[in-house]
């Protein structure tokens, strides 16, 4: 069993927790002794808010609005590959900036992720001149 | 937050919490609150809800919904006439304090009793406990922000902190406690229409950041808001969406026209780790890693980095968002995403900003436990308490004080600041705040409606929801309607009944409780659960006008009772559903 200590994704405390991993599982999460921010203590979703990261609904392959095996409004989310994925995300992200102009393109952002993430997603837009970057701060 | 979390347990001698229901919400800040309290701190609690705090709280205040900025004024109010302001930090370090007495002047303590019934000695003492204590630290959240007149309630709060000194020492200051996890994170990042990290986009040293970093000529331009998203689609303005780890299908008020406009987009593309509602409607949906699934660092509402560890492996194909990002990014052929680490990722950070996080290393916030910005190199400590120097962010480094009015309705707003700007001469671009309410109860919409969350669950309920332990925990009951035992009298609910809360943009249904706990007038409902979802009835169309919030804390509203046929068929209309499982569609008791 290892043992590694980490933050909650809950609210914005930010409470320390020790999540305990046994086979690539968690199985149980503590409050970190001492730390602090939460000096030992947690409330449920910190104590049993993890278990959604093996939930089996967990989705593992992007999908593409297809009709007829081509990309269509009015088709149904179908399984493609990561290399089409990514060539339908760029080409599209792309065409619209050249066809019309870079604010044509927006990006919602995320409060529940990274700050490596949240800073990469933002200069996606940035350095294609959109500042069209917003997240659910405000909800 | 100007102050660390932990000061209410360790310095504060008067806790105020206005508009934070920090049990429910905030559970670990309110237990350093109770600590506090052992300690022999006051708490003061000012809220709509009778919320436990409340109940444990040495002051109560059950302001009607959206009556925050008369009530501070008043404390003001009597503060100026007692003489009880902080003369010599106003000297000092503000400007702006005749405007403050100014915009007070009507707002007594005997009119609040007047309009709500609350005691005006009792808001003359908490006034009196807030600017005499020697430590006094102000919390609030979304209950003081999701209005038209949100700004203004925080500089309102800001004023009575700054005539107070309540501010730059242990245990006093501003503090919004941060509902999501890493909403401070996503702020300094950028991912924000007006700032990137390196300050405002159309300041020099943004710009001059950005074509040194980035190697790009950055847009000066501020650009779009979440909230103005529908109409810009509309209006073919936005044509490209990419919803990254968010749901606002469901997060966002009006979902209604949210999803209609979502429609007429060209590409809709949604990164999410569950099929969520909002990647039902995308054209393309990208899967990633989770929270431990990979590596990386998020903020705390007390401004701390902190380390995350990849403590599992992701299932087969799946990368951190990160890394789906930049390969979106490599292939549109984008100069500067060849990241090949988190690290390398936060390293760039610290040289955009590196006032804030020059000294913020990976290695500093694991050993030191986080770390606070600002911190500009490896030797400075972090800065866990904000303005301790006693000087602003504005260059000649003085806090100014913000004349804040409250008039009747959303029409009269442009006149109050007109004159006020008139009878004080205030110089060109000093703001003027004003309140009002957005909308006003009517005879077919007679009651104030308002949201918020529930202790087990967590925003949109993506993620708590699948979480077995919180969704069927000990007392959980579902979606639930909770209303004041007024409204109860007048419509004849009573505890158990279904009802059905509508007005002109949406309707819900949920088995009712009634509870003393809530002033007169008031229905309040979660937006965890998409099955009875509260923001489907919040207003969009009003803005705050400093920040473009909707008032999603108050909108209006008409409630009645359903017998179990109408209740089924009302469910049945949200046939959008991530949770389809039997257990999550029953009906649980209340
Ligand atoms: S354990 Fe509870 S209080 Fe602490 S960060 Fe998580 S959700 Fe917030
Ligand atoms: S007011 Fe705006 S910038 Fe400041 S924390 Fe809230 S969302 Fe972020």
């Amino acid at each position: 069993m290892k043992k590694f200590q980490t933050v909650c994704p809950y609210c914005g405390t930010g409470c320390n927790i020790d999540l305990h991993v046994e086979n690539n599982k968690i199985v149980k999460a503590e409050p970190t002794k001492g730390h602090p921010v939460n000096d030992g203590e947690l409330c449920l979703k910190g104590l049993f808010g993890w278990e959604y990261v093996h939930s089996p609904r967990r989705i593992t392959k992007p999908m593409l609005r297809k009709k007829d095996g081509v990309f269509s409004k009015k088709g149904k989310l179908e399984e493609v590959s990561w290399d089409e994925a990514y060539d339908f995300a760029a080409s599209r992200m792309k065409s619209t900036i050249e066809e019309y102009s870079p604010t044509h393109v927006m990006g919602f952002s995320s409060a529940r992720c990274l700050n490596e993430e949240n800073y990469v997603f933002q200069k996606l837009f940035r350095v294609q001149g959109s500042n069209n970057v917003d997240h659910c701060a405000r909800l | 937050m100007t102050n660390n979390l932990t000061e209410f347990a360790t310095d504060a001698d008067v806790i105020f919490c206005m508009g934070t229901n920090t049990s429910e919400c905030h559970p670990i800040i309110a237990m350093h609150m109770l600590r506090g309290m052992k300690r022999g701190a006051k708490l003061i609690v000012v809220d709509p809800r009778k919320t436990d705090m409340a109940k444990k709280a040495d002051y109560y205040l059950q302001i009607p919904v959206g009556y925050n900025i008369p009530l501070l004024n008043a404390m003001m109010n009597h503060i100026i006439k007692e003489k009880l302001y902080n003369q010599n930090f106003i000297d000092k370090h503000c400007v702006g304090f005749d405007y403050v007495k100014y915009a007070v002047k009507d707002f007594t303590p005997e009119r609040v009793e007047e309009e709500t019934g609350i005691k005006a000695s009792v808001v003359r003492e908490v006034a009196e406990l807030y600017a005499t204590s020697p430590a006094s630290m102000f919390a609030y959240t979304m209950g003081m922000t999701q209005f038209v007149d949100g700004t203004s309630n925080i500089f309102a709060i800001s004023n009575l902190a700054l005539i107070t000194g309540q501010i730059g020492r242990p245990g006093t200051g501003i503090n919004p406690l941060r509902g999501q996890n890493n909403v401070q994170g996503a702020c300094d990042m950028g991912a924000l229409p007006h700032v990137i990290p390196g300050g405002m986009v159309m300041t020099e040293n943004a710009q001059k950041q950005a074509k040194k970093i980035w190697k790009c000529n950055l847009n000066a331009e501020v650009g779009y808001t979440m909230t103005d998203l529908p109409d810009n689609i509309e209006s073919g303005k936005v044509r490209f969406l990419y919803v990254f780890g968010e749901n606002p299908a469901m997060s966002d008020p009006w979902t209604d026209h949210f999803i209609h406009s979502c429609e007429s987009l060209d590409t809709f593309i949604v990164q999410d780790i569950f099929f969520t509602e909002t990647a039902q409607i995308a054209d393309l949906v990208l899967p990633a890693a989770s929270w431990a699934e990979k590596e990386g660092t998020f903020l705390n509402t007390s401004r701390t980095v902190q380390y995350l560890p990849k403590a599992i492996e992701p299932a087969e194909g799946l990368v951190p968002d990160w890394q789906v990002i930049c390969n979106i990014a490599k292939r549109i052929g984008l100069y500067g995403f060849d990241f090949l680490s988190a690290k390398e990722i936060w390293d760039e950070v610290r040289k955009m900003a590196p006032d804030q996080f020059g000294g913020i290393t990976y290695e500093r916030i694991i050993e030191e436990n986080g770390l606070a910005w600002p911190c500009p190199d490896e030797n400075h400590p972090g800065t866990p308490i904000q303005y301790t120097d006693l000087k602003s962010f504005h260059p000649d480094g003085k806090f100014k004080l913000i004349p804040i009015g409250y008039v009747d309705g959303m029409e009269d707003r442009l006149a109050y600041e007109e004159k006020t700007r008139k009878d004080l001469d205030l110089p060109e671009g000093y703001a003027v705040g004003c309140g009002t309410m957005s909308e006003k109860p009517t005879k077919v919409h007679p009651c104030m409606f308002t949201t918020g969350r529930k202790v087990y669950h967590y925003h949109t309920g993506t993620m708590t929801r699948e979480c077995k332990a919180l969704e069927f925990g000990a007392d959980i009951m579902g979606p639930v309607i909770e209303i004041s035992t007024d409204i109860a009298e007048t419509t004849g609910i009573v505890t158990g009944d279904y009802g059905v809360v509508e007005n002109k943009r949406g309707r819900i249904a949920a088995k009712v409780l009634v509870t003393e706990d809530m002033r007169e007038g008031t229905i309040f409902s979660t937006f965890h659960y998409v099955e009875a979802e509260a923001n489907k009835l919040s207003n969009a169309q009003d803005k705050d006008p400093f920040s473009g919030m909707n008032p999603v804390k108050m909108t209006i509203a008409g409630i009645r009772k359903i017998d179990e046929k109408e209740f089924k068929e009302i469910r049945n209309e949200h046939d959008q559903f991530m949770h389809p499982s039997e257990e999550y569609r029953k009906v649980r008791e209340v």
